[in-house]
Order: C-alpha cells, then structure tokens, then sequence
C-alpha cells in the first residue's frame, strides 16, 4: 500500500516553477519581519537612501545612464541569486520599453558569462501590482546549442507602482556560447494577493543580442568516487566576474535502486579560507549520468587553490543520508 | 538539519530555503491531492513557505520540522478548498466504522481515485498513514483527532478506495 501511495504521488509531475513559488512566500515573510525591524533609525535611513537612488532613476528614464540605478538594482537584489556588484561593470546597456495596458516594462542592461544571462528591468505601472508581482515568462535563449533552461527571478517594490528585477537564465548544455539571442515575451503580470491571484494579460516583448563576456575556460578533469557514486569536475570557465564549474555526475544501478534521489552539490572554499556560496544553474541527463553547472562569485585575487568538496545526498522516504566525497583540488596557477 | 532549523529561527532565509527546498516537492504532490490542480498546488506552497518562515521560531522541536510542515500543507490545502468552494463545510459527527481493518488494499489504485474519492480528512489520514509513513499516535497528534477516529478514517477511506465510491454518491456535502 505505502508503495502504491508513493507511486502514484511520484505521477504528479513537478513544475518548474515550484522552487520560485517557495522563495516568493519566504520572501514575503522576510520582507514582512524587514519592515517591522526598519523602526530602527539607522536601518531606515539606510533603506531610504538606497530607495531614493532607485527612484530617480525612474523620474528621468533618458537618463538612465548618468545615475547608479543599475547598480543599485544588482546590490538591492542581486545576492540571493548570487550576483554581486561585478557583473554591472559588465553589463550591457539595453533600454529598451515596451509599453501596454498601463504597464510600462523597460529592460536596462543585461549581462551574458556564456552560459547564464542576467537581465535587470524596471516595471512603471498605473495599478497597483502588489508587492511582488510575479512573472511566469522566462526569456528564452533561442540559439541551437542552448537547449533547456533553467532560470531564477526576483522583483522588488521601490515606490508608488514602481519595481525593479533581476531575471537569470541559463542553458544547460556544456557548451559555451559565443553570444545569445535573447526572446523574453511577457504575456502577463500575476499580483500575488495572498489568498487570491489576479493577473492582468498583455504583451510585452523584447528581443535582443548579447556578447558573452570574456572567459577563460581550463579543463580539470579530475573525478572521485565513492559509494556507486562517481562525480567528475570537467571544466571551469573564468568569467570577470564570477568561476564556473561543470561537472558530471554518474550513479551505479546499485544506488539508483537503493535510493530515490540522490542531489549532489559542490562546496567550494579557497587557500585562503574563503568560501564561495554559489547558485545551481541546472543540470540534465538519465539517472545514471546528468550533466551540471554551478556558477560562483569571483576568485580572490591571491587565491592559488580551489578546494571542492562535493557534498552527496540520499534520500529515501524519511531517510537521509550525506557523504562527503574526497576534496578535488583545482589548481590556480 | 537541527543547525539550519536554529539558524532559520534567528531569521536567516537562506537556511530556511535549504529547509524548505528539501521538502517543497512533497508539499506540492500533497497539496495536488487536496486541490487537484497545478496553479492551486503551486499556490499553497507558497503560502507554506510564508506562514513556516513567519511562523519558523514558534517551533520547539527542530527534529519535528517536517511534521509541523506538513501540518502547515495540510491547513493551507484545506482552507484554500474552503475558499474556493465559498461554503462553509460542517464537520461530520464521528462515526464507527465497521468494517475491515485490512490495510492492504488489493485493487488497483490511481492517482485520480485517491483524489475523487477521499474527503479531505481521509485524505490526510491516508497521505500521512502512506505517504510519509507516520504511525497511528502520530497522526491523531497531528490532525488533533482521537487515536480510534484516525484509524476509522484510515479504514474508512480504504474500504471506499475498495469499492471506488465516490464522496458523492454516500452523503451530500
């Protein structure tokens, strides 16, 4: 019976969606328990000045360029999807805006490593969109080589019915990509309400290109293996402002049928101490062979090493089981 | 698992999203059942993930994470039904169940079945007895029901699972 249950709940399929919809609601609450800590003098000025420099932004759009809104729109949202400040400098101004049904949605600079495109936009509505309207459209990557994508999305209230966002998206494939074209098709704004989901339709549409950035890219090529479980660190692709890692991840028949998910991430500290956090940009393949990346903040520049720890877990019904496979040391020099 | 729960008690979202994301996937196929469509599932997630993180310090027991948010889905799952349908649904009285205290269920079952034919309480009863492999005690603990109404439930909801009844056709809502 327990199996039959299982089974049968194992149909529902997961959408891609699901992990956004976890991180809204906890956003939500966080931002709830923000506002209630802001009665502290220093926080509120603090927030203040940042939402004034956003703003202005938003009175003189033709002028986007002569004020640090940008910036402010990568510091303000930037650090739960793992972007810092470095990508800015590398950005690309796009400016492009698209206007309908009271919504005006402009898209400001936009960056692209190879394999993950960051786009920062602002939204200037007459209603009221809520605190954090949701975006289901995911730009597209519309080359060849860019198959499946994976993306993450964070939008901000700033003022009036004023917002700022961060859209990411990646391709999983291995390959780097010279350039990309982008599609990013809006058909809708969803003001999340709580109870209660309001969407307004409409169409807004950009398209356009993006040079990658600069990368350098080392094969590794160094694997360990422990318990059916063997992960292998390909490549990794130094962009100037962040490190990626690719990596392969192959599981014995054994374990795949002991287990019934088995999630593999990479801890990554350098010589120095420092840790490197890092966003999951997604992964493909069977159950015995998938194909990953993981995006990192830039190395520090007196690193010599990296040492990746990968960090495995089982899980089974309310089981759970975490191993760590050996250290694999990356070289800088 | 005890360390990430303290620190999202100070307020660190980063810890609990770790938390959270470990169980997110159960939280959405439970809520399917109860609601029976995608956009609805998605909907109670997130207002899990709001109310456990709002909710995360009011917790005592680090180790019982899951259950509490499982009794979170639960609720949510529920009252959005509630909403939904605009009435306001009575509870039944407690009724004996007579009948077979067989767990194994013979038939085949389908995902649509579980989610025609079950009431929501059954539902619960079935999803935490199967599912997450809860015993009995914990169950009626965690629905606050007495020991002998989740097992009736359980047995209840087997047996109609048996015959392929639907709500419908044994008592008006």
């Amino acid at each position: 019976m327990n199996d039959k249950i299982k089974k049968e709940l194992q149909k529902i399929e997961i959408p891609t969606e699901l992990r956004e919809r976890s991180k809204l609601g906890i956003w939500k609450a966080k931002s709830e328990q923000q506002k209630r800590k802001f009665k502290q003098p220093l926080a509120v000025a603090a927030i203040i000045l940042g939402l004034s420099i956003a703003m202005v932004g938003f009175v003189f759009p033709a002028m986007a360029s002569n004020i640090p809104l940008i910036s402010n729109i990568y510091k303000f949202l930037g650090e739960e999807l793992g972007i810092n400040e470095e990508y800015q400098e590398n950005s690309t101004e796009i400016n492009m805006a698209q206007e309908n049904n009271g919504i005006k949605v402009t898209i400001n600079e936009a960056v692209f490593d190879g394999q993950t495109v960051m786009i920062t936009y602002s939204v200037e509505s007459e209603h009221d969109l809520g605190d954090e309207p949701l975006i289901l459209n995911l730009p597209n990557i519309l080359d060849e080589d860019a198959h499946g994508l994976a993306g993450g999305s964070i939008i901000k209230k700033v003022g009036g019915n004023e917002y700022v966002g961060l859209m990411t998206v990646s391709h999983l494939s291995e390959k780097y990509l010279n350039s990309a074209n982008i599609h990013w098709e809006i058909e809708s704004f969803t003001i999340v309400n709580g109870e209660q989901n309001n969407e307004i339709e409409g169409n807004w549409n950009f398209e356009f290109n993006l040079e990658a950035t600069e990368s350098q890219t080392r094969l590794i090529g160094q694997s360990v293996e422990n318990e059916g479980i063997q992960l292998s660190i390909e490549e990794m692709s130094e962009t100037p402002m962040s490190f990626i890692l690719h990596y392969e991840q192959k599981l014995t028949v054994n374990v795949q049928n002991n287990w019934h998910y088995i999630v593999i991430d990479l801890e990554v500290k350098d010589d120095l101490g420092n840790e490197y956090s890092g966003v999951k940009n997604g992964g493909f393949g069977s159950d015995s062979h998938q194909i990953w990346s993981k995006t990192f903040e830039k190395i520090q520049p007196n690193a010599t090493k990296l040492i990746v720890t990968p960090h495995v877990t089982f899980k089974k019904d309310n089981e759970r089981e975490d191993i760590m496979l050996d250290d694999i040391v990356i070289d800088l020099n | 698992m005890r360390r990430l729960v303290k620190k999202a008690q100070k307020g660190n979202d980063k810890a609990f999203l770790k938390l959270f994301q470990e169980y997110e996937e159960d939280i959405y196929r439970m809520a399917y059942v109860y609601v029976n469509n995608k956009d609805d599932a998605l909907d109670v997630v997130q207002e899990v993930a709001y109310q456990s993180f709002k909710k995360v310090e009011t917790l005592k027991q680090p180790e019982f994470f899951k259950t509490w948010l499982m009794k979170i889905t639960i609720n949510c799952a529920i009252n959005l039904i509630r909403k939904n349908k605009k009435v306001v649904e009575l509870k039944p009285e407690f009724e004996e169940f007579i009948g077979s205290e067989d767990e194994d269920i013979s038939l085949s079952l389908s995902l649509q079945e579980l989610i025609d034919t079950l009431r929501e309480d059954e539902k619960s009863v079935v999803l935490l007895r199967y599912y997450h492999n809860y015993t009995f005690k914990e169950i009626s603990e965690l629905l606050n029901l007495p020991l002998g109404t989740a097992k009736s439930l359980l047995y209840r909801s087997l047996d109609k699972l048996r015959k392929g009844i639907k709500e419908g056709d044994i008592c008006e809502r």
